[in-house]
């Protein structure tokens, strides 16, 4: 059972919390301790909007250990609109409504369950974009 | 580059081997190449690349159980582990153990052990090769993530999907003749294209089956007339699956060619085949260009034109490959090796590639990040 | 009930699954069904979202458009009757999605249906009592019934988020709430079991109607006024009938009561279903409308609030969130196949 890890990543998880270099002013997701680009070790915390779009998408139906209960689901890629790239799942979505290019938004949704009696994973999927008023 | 000569080789065959475990496959290849080099060899080294073990709850440290089951001594030994390149980088170690005077014959086994495991276990240890919080730990396997990429390499080409099975038909066509192979029978269209979907569009017969097996050489100084790694190159290129199926192209791969090929003083047009990674389609795909054998785009209908078939302009896969010979990650480039060399040195009866002088080997790791090229040539 | 100081809603949330159950469904399967579909369907929720993830969203959606800072929120406070975790709280999962840790108040309510508005009434006096200048409540369900069982034609998922701030940056202010709760067992469920038990038309006239009369009556008491003063009223809504039924013993005429009760289309979103009608209310409010709450939580007890729309409401809609409506049109029906599946209604191991 895994709880320390689990932990360790919810602020990247729930709230898409990335690193910011005040160096290179490289926009990193997830975060870092060291800039990969300059590798300035002071970096700042960085939250992501949460927006984004479609850049490569596939429906899997045959999954690795764990997301079986998931199956069919979207795997893509979104390239958040600051600029990096995320591999996640699409939530909301028929497979045969996406398309590249589609807009999208985080949401919060359960990735992993460990077994039974083990820690639920909540982390970032994105839906297509809901419109207010 | 100074040569390494390549005095001894074995595999076994690539199957699902249930009577067997994966000290006993290793222990099994390494006689056999023991036997290869005539007894002259006596290793002071050994160098043992295995992928998933650990993670499988199988031996680690697996060079130091092998030694013992050889009753190799007090050998040095290194465990090496880099994905499904393990065995090109356990062959770069052996090779710089040689070159560098430290030992005068090294021996270098792969091996791998999949049966064991489910294949849904399997495919989250082989995740954990991905980025193992952000794409393991989100859905993605190297299946998810060569599904992707499929799709890019379809719009991005306008090729038709139906294309990729020439990759798979030229490596099925090699493993027809290779009895040790998992998948010793050729593959028509209609079974190619009625295969079931993994993560579309790709489908099982896009993936290099998973099996288990060992393959093993022994290194040692050019004193013979045994084939030589002319050339040897470990390049590295950012993690991470969306720079390959961004730009479609394997940077690592292309890099570490032309390297290895540099100090073989050889360009990819000088060999008279390759072992390339064939872990899916799209990664063969990928890999074909980002070694020179076909423009960005193109290889496929190299492929269709039957560029890569014994006979053609650069056999490919010339045992089956990963996807027909059988996937062992761990020991894939020691096989690939294994193969190339007896190539080369004209052992081969059924698949042989005709007066064959050179031979590009490589074999790539967590999704093109680690690329090892070597250059087989005949002593 | 009123808090010292002037205290009211300054943002508010709804998340409603897209997936949709047809009751004839359940007919089908169940009793060999004759009823037709399109009858009335459940909102269902799907197989990664959970009571966590759909408060997490009418959270987002709240404090989309109160414009609050989220460290500045004192509380985060949701019931729900089906925690994914029996111990450990929902609450410090969403107040971490939204920020409002460390320095806040998270924790888990229960009364069955009613816990949102209980929260709502606490969060109300941490204001009012200048505890805190925001608190947040709200209510989320994805309760589960017995298969085949009554309940199962309409158990649905949903819930709403609301933040309680100053009187004087609310788009509704409260003018007075009151409680009527007695020790009554109308419906239950005991530990280890997966699903509820009820008293099947106990829970009518001796449950949700007397207490609801009678949180509402008490409530015209307070404030001296009577059906007439709303512009719209909501009540809970386990399904169709209740909330109408009440609305006519109480006075209040069909058309002011009617838009409000969504359960025909979501099913009985429990924890989330009054606040989810009261949404759907300030959705369509207007500056000096009048609103009427009363939820219902069985075991038993109903809380009853009076609200007064503010011109802020029209900017506050600007500002962020999703209506009510929006989710009601985004749906995607199943089967019961599906719903089984979607549920964890299937053994598996």
């Amino acid at each position: 059972m895994q709880i320390a890890r689990a932990w360790r990543q919810q602020p990247s998880n729930l709230r898409l919390v990335g690193s910011r270099c005040p160096k290179c002013e490289a926009l990193l997701f997830p975060e870092r301790i060291r800039c990969e680009r300059c590798g300035e070790t002071e970096l700042e915390a960085y939250a992501f909007g949460g927006l984004g779009k479609v850049f490569s998408h596939s429906q899997v139906h045959e999954a690795p250990c764990g997301f079986e209960s998931q199956v069919p689901y979207v795997a893509a890629l979104v390239r958040l609109d600051e600029g990096p790239l995320v591999a996640t799942m699409l939530a909301d979505v028929d497979p045969e409504e996406v398309r590249v290019g589609m807009e999208v938004e985080m949401v919060t949704r359960r990735i992993l369950v460990q077994g039974d009696d083990g820690p639920i994973t909540y982390a970032y999927k994105f839906a297509p974009v809901l419109k207010g008023i | 580059m100074r040569q390494v000569e390549i005095t001894g080789v074995g595999r076994t065959c690539s199957e699902e081997k249930w009577s067997r475990g994966l000290v006993d496959l290793a222990v099994e290849a390494a006689g056999f190449a023991l036997a290869d080099a005539g007894g002259k060899a006596e290793p002071t080294a050994l160098v043992v690349s295995n992928a998933y073990g650990g993670a499988l709850g199988d031996q680690r440290n697996l060079a130091a159980f092998l030694a013992t089951r050889l009753g190799l001594g007090a050998v040095e030994t290194h465990s090496v582990s880099a994905d499904e390149a393990s065995g090109g980088s356990a062959v770069r170690l052996g090779l710089a153990l040689v070159q560098s005077g430290l030992h005068e014959a090294v021996m270098v086994v792969g091996a791998e052990k999949t049966s064991d495991a489910l294949p849904d276990r399997l495919e989250a240890v082989r995740a954990t090769g991905l980025d193992a919080v952000r794409e393991a730990g989100f859905g993605f396997g190297p299946a998810v993530a060569s599904g992707l990429g499929m799709q890019r390499y379809i719009e991005a080409h306008g090729v038709d999907r139906a294309l990729f099975y020439h990759l798979a038909r030229t490596a099925h066509h090699h493993a027809a003749l290779n009895r040790l192979a998992f998948f010793s029978w050729e593959l028509n269209e209609k079974q190619y294209l009625g295969s079931p979907t993994i993560a579309h569009p790709l489908t099982v017969c896009d993936q290099a089956p998973a099996c288990d097996g060992a393959a093993a050489l022994i290194l040692g100084k050019p004193t013979g007339d045994g084939p030589r790694i002319a050339g040897s190159s470990s390049v590295s290129a950012p993690t991470g699956i969306g720079g390959p199926i961004e730009s479609l192209e394997l940077p690592a791969a292309s890099r570490s060619a032309r390297d290895a090929l540099a100090r073989a003083g050889m360009t990819i047009g000088d060999m008279s085949l390759a072992e390339l990674h064939d872990s899916s389609s799209f990664i063969a795909a990928l890999s074909i260009e980002a070694v020179g054998l076909a423009e960005k785009g193109a290889a496929l209908h190299a492929a269709a034109r039957d560029d890569f078939v014994i006979g053609g302009r650069c056999p490919l896969w010339t045992f089956g490959g990963l996807k027909a010979r059988g996937s062992a990650p761990g020991a894939a480039g020691v096989y690939q090796i294994v193969e190339a060399a007896m190539q080369v040195s004209g052992r081969v009866r059924s698949n042989a590639v005709e007066g064959a002088s050179a031979a590009f080997v490589q074999c790539l790791g967590s999704f093109g990040a680690t690329a090892v090229s070597h250059v087989i040539v005949a002593g | 009930m009123k808090p010292d100081r002037a205290v009211g809603i300054v943002g508010y949330g709804a998340y409603i699954p897209r997936y949709r159950l047809d009751a004839s469904e359940v007919e089908r399967v169940w009793k060999g069904g004759v009823r037709k579909p399109g009858g009335s369907t459940k909102a269902v929720a799907g197989p990664d979202e959970d009571t966590t993830t759909i408060a997490i969203a009418a959270a987002r959606n709240a404090v989309a458009m109160g414009g609050v800072e989220t460290a500045q929120l004192g509380a985060v406070w949701f019931g729900t009757e089906s925690k994914p975790y029996a111990v450990k709280p929902t609450s410090t999962i969403v107040a971490d999605a939204i920020g409002a840790l460390p320095r806040a108040n998270a924790a888990d309510w229960e009364f069955a249906c009613k816990p949102g508005t209980e929260a709502m009434q606490a969060a109300t006096a941490m204001v009012g009592s200048g505890m805190a200048r925001y608190a947040m409540c709200g209510g989320a369900d994805t309760a589960q019934a017995r298969p085949g069982d009554v309940l199962e034609y309409n158990t649905g998922a949903g819930g709403a988020a609301y933040i309680m701030g100053p009187g004087n940056e609310s788009l509704a202010t409260l003018q007075a709430s009151t409680s009527y709760v007695t020790n009554t067992p109308d419906f239950f469920r005991r530990e280890g079991q997966p699903y509820p038990s009820h008293g099947q038309r106990f829970t009518g006239e001796p449950a949700y109607f007397r207490h609801v009369q009678a949180s509402v009556t008490d409530l015209f008491e307070e404030l001296d006024c009577g059906p007439d003063d709303f512009t719209f009223a909501v009540f809970h809504q386990p399904n169709y009938q209740f909330p109408m039924k009440v609305a006519s013993k109480l006075g209040f005429p069909k058309e002011r009561v009617e838009p409000f009760v969504l359960s025909r289309i979501i099913g009985n979103t429990y924890s989330g279903a009054a606040l989810l009608g009261l949404a759907r209310a300030l959705d369509e409010a207007s500056p000096g409308d009048r609103i009427l709450l009363a939820s219902y939580g069985s075991g038993a007890g109903s809380d009853a609030f009076a609200f007064e729309v503010t011109e802020r409401v029209v900017e506050a809609r600007k500002r962020g969130g999703i209506p009510v409506d929006a989710y009601l049109e985004r749906s995607k029906m199943i089967d019961y196949a599906v719903y089984t599946r979607y549920r964890g209604k299937l053994k598996l191991s």
